[in-house]
């Protein structure tokens, strides 16, 4: 896991970015438990403040939460929950990029579909 | 107000103007970055704080009363110089106890254990340690104070690649701990980039900057393109600096850019904090 | 407060020098007792080691600013606690050195007690036999210290000096205080005031020093005059690298 300092998105974006990451790999399974604030910042090296916010973006959004005196736990259904907001950026990132370039080379939708097939096959 | 205030402070060694009408709070339990180049004044400035040199106009505040020559404040800031200022024949054990004796919330356990951390050997005598060791053992006595307001001045002076890397993560780790405030004055910024919640950037002895990192850094970014398309587009911002490379430009602007405004063929960055530091304090690019 | 710790350190810091400064006079004083039984000389005398202490303490007091106040500054210490500790462990030491030397005296009594070899304090090699028993050694003690605190505070003040002044400074009053006590006051006591600058000096000294009690008194002042001048050149002492 790596961090970059001049990427544009704040540290603590991408540190939230970068857990979801592991729990969709399934580094961390549902109802596991994270690593705690000081240890993110500890091999980050990076403020526990900034660590505590990117946590706090997972918590809000469902995907982890806090079990009492024990610490922070992947919720059941966050790999679900991920797939689905990923789906939408996956189609944000990629496909209406795709479909804009397609357009642009008067590719038809046949085509398209034909070259995902394809690489699909491949 | 619970900080650490300093107030219009001025210093003058004879013509030179050391500091000029320095104005900071630093609040409990943030990290801090002091930058600054060589020759700058953070070091003045760090030992004016501390009472060691006297400031010319001004004064230093915590929580509202004075810290000069009032033990109350001083035994609630510890300062690890550049400098040793232990004496000739002192050993590391001896220093962690006589450090006790001052700063009664100074924690021996994780002395002796960060030092065995570091490879520091307790009955070496202070004078005979290399620059790194030395840096080390000042490192580890300023850590273990447990004191609300920790000052360290060139923390890594010395300090290989790997005793730097271990030092952030004690850093952290005692912070998570006993959170205070910690002001680091320091060259290495790309390291403590991520450390630092509060940057104050300090040139010539004056504050030229003085906020969050994270508000900093979202107020620039970096714009890069073909020469004429990034002239284009920068022609109403504020630009702070610029490289160009063959027919492709850098234009570093203060200001925030949507990503969907940006002109096809342009691309936006942020900008790290180095960078920044570097720009904000070349000459070309000081902010009047 | 800090001067608790701050003094605990002043008193720790000089157990050393002090150790080994007796161990120095112990070996002298063997030496001198075992000449005494093995070497025939005819006769001798052991007059006041009361002074090596007064002038050790001097070199002692030259060497307690420096150290101990960048020490201090690193501490969180406060430049008057720095004043008062070294104050009160000046006190303290002094006491106890006049003390241990009036033992070392008593016991040099004792053992030098041959028509060949003899013994006498400071005190009594200075002013002659003040009374005797309890009263003569409490003056003695008394006398001892006040003469210790003045050696140790002029040590001290020279040292704080030197501290405060820049490297020109420095080599103005090296040259100048010798030149101006060896040659210059004596050239103009000898050709402009006939000795009458000497005669006064000496009278003024018989004047302080005439008794053991004016000698006390004038110590316990010089003393204090020394301090008064330290103080302000402490207030305002910055930590120089």
């Amino acid at each position: 896991m790596q961090l970059n300092f001049d990427d544009e998105r704040p540290i603590f974006i991408q540190i939230a970015e970068q857990i979801e990451d592991a729990i969709l790999s399934g580094a961390f399974p549902e109802e596991s438990q994270i690593p705690s604030t000081t240890e993110i910042s500890v091999s980050y090296k990076i403020n526990p403040a900034t660590a505590l916010k990117g946590i706090s973006i997972l918590v809000d959004s469902g995907i982890v939460y806090k079990k009492r005196g024990l610490g922070m736990f992947v919720a059941e259904g966050a790999v679900e929950k991920l797939r689905n907001k990923r789906k939408d950026e996956f189609y944000e990132n990629y496909v209406s990029k795709l479909v804009r370039e397609a357009k642009r080379l008067n590719f038809s939708k046949e085509d398209i579909i034909s070259m995902v097939e394809r690489g699909f096959e491949e | 107000m619970k900080c650490l205030s300093v107030d219009n402070v001025t210093k003058r060694f004879g013509d030179i103007t050391a500091l000029s009408g320095i104005n900071l709070d630093f609040y409990e339990n943030k990290i801090y970055g002091l930058l600054g180049r060589n020759g700058a004044g953070k070091s003045t400035l760090l030992n004016i704080i501390t009472g060691r040199l006297f400031a010319d106009e001004g004064s230093v505040t915590l929580d509202g009363t004075p810290v000069i020559e009032n033990e109350k404040n001083l035994s609630r800031i510890f300062m690890m110089s550049e400098n040793n200022y232990y004496p000739e024949s002192m050993k590391v054990s001896e220093a962690f106890g006589w450090t006790k004796e001052f700063y009664p919330s100074f924690d021996m356990e994780r002395a002796y254990d960060l030092s065995e951390r570091f490879g520091l050997s307790p009955n070496k005598k202070i004078k005979s340690l290399s620059t790194g060791y030395s840096s080390i053992f000042k490192l580890i006595t300023a850590l273990s104070t447990n004191a609300p307001y920790i000052l360290l001045d060139e923390p890594v002076l010395g300090l290989d690649a790997n005793h730097r890397d271990l030092f952030y993560k004690v850093l952290i780790e005692v912070y998570s701990e006993n959170p205070a405030t910690f002001i680091i004055s320091t060259h290495l910024i790309e390291e403590v980039s991520g450390i630092v919640e509060g940057v104050v950037v300090i040139d010539a002895g004056r504050i030229i900057c003085n906020e969050s990192r994270e508000s900093l850094l979202s107020r620039y970014c970096c714009i890069t393109g073909a020469v004429s398309a990034v002239d284009a587009f920068v022609q109403d911002k504020k630009v702070i600096a610029s490289e160009t490379l063959g027919g492709l430009k850098n234009a570093y602007i203060e200001g925030t850019v949507v990503k969907g405004s940006l002109p096809e063929g342009l691309n936006i960055s942020g900008i790290d904090l180095q960078k920044l530091f570097i720009l904000l304090t070349n000459k070309g690019g000081r902010k009047q | 407060m800090n001067i608790k710790a701050a003094l605990k350190y002043r008193l720790y810091d000089s157990k050393k020098p002090i150790l080994i400064y007796y161990l120095a006079i112990a070996g002298l004083l063997l030496l001198l007792f075992t000449s005494f039984m093995s070497i025939k000389i005819s006769s001798g005398r052991v007059n006041g080691m009361e002074m090596a202490s007064a002038i050790f303490l001097f070199v002692f007091g030259m060497n307690s600013f420096k150290e101990s106040f960048r020490l201090f500054m690193q501490n969180g210490v406060s430049r008057k606690t720095v004043f008062v500790s070294q104050l009160l462990s000046a006190l303290i030491i002094c006491a106890t050195m006049s003390l241990i030397d009036n033992i070392i005296s008593f016991l040099n009594k004792i053992i030098f007690t041959s028509d060949r070899f003899s013994y006498t304090g400071l005190i009594e090699q200075i002013y002659g036999k003040q009374g005797s028993g309890i009263s003569m050694a409490i003056l003695s003690f008394v006398f001892c210290f006040s003469l210790n605190l003045a050696f140790l505070s002029l040590g001290f003040l020279i040292t704080t000096l030197y501290y405060r002044m820049n490297k020109g400074q420095k080599i103005a009053v090296s040259i100048g205080v010798p030149a101006l006590l060896y040659v210059i006051l004596p050239v103009l006591d000898t050709i402009l005031f006939k000795k009458a600058l000497s005669d006064a000096f000496g009278k003024l000294f018989s004047f302080a020093f005439g008794s053991p009690f004016a000698s006390i008194l004038s110590c316990i002042i010089l003393s204090a005059v020394f301090y008064c001048f330290c103080w302000p050149l402490i207030k305002k002492a910055v930590v120089r690298d």
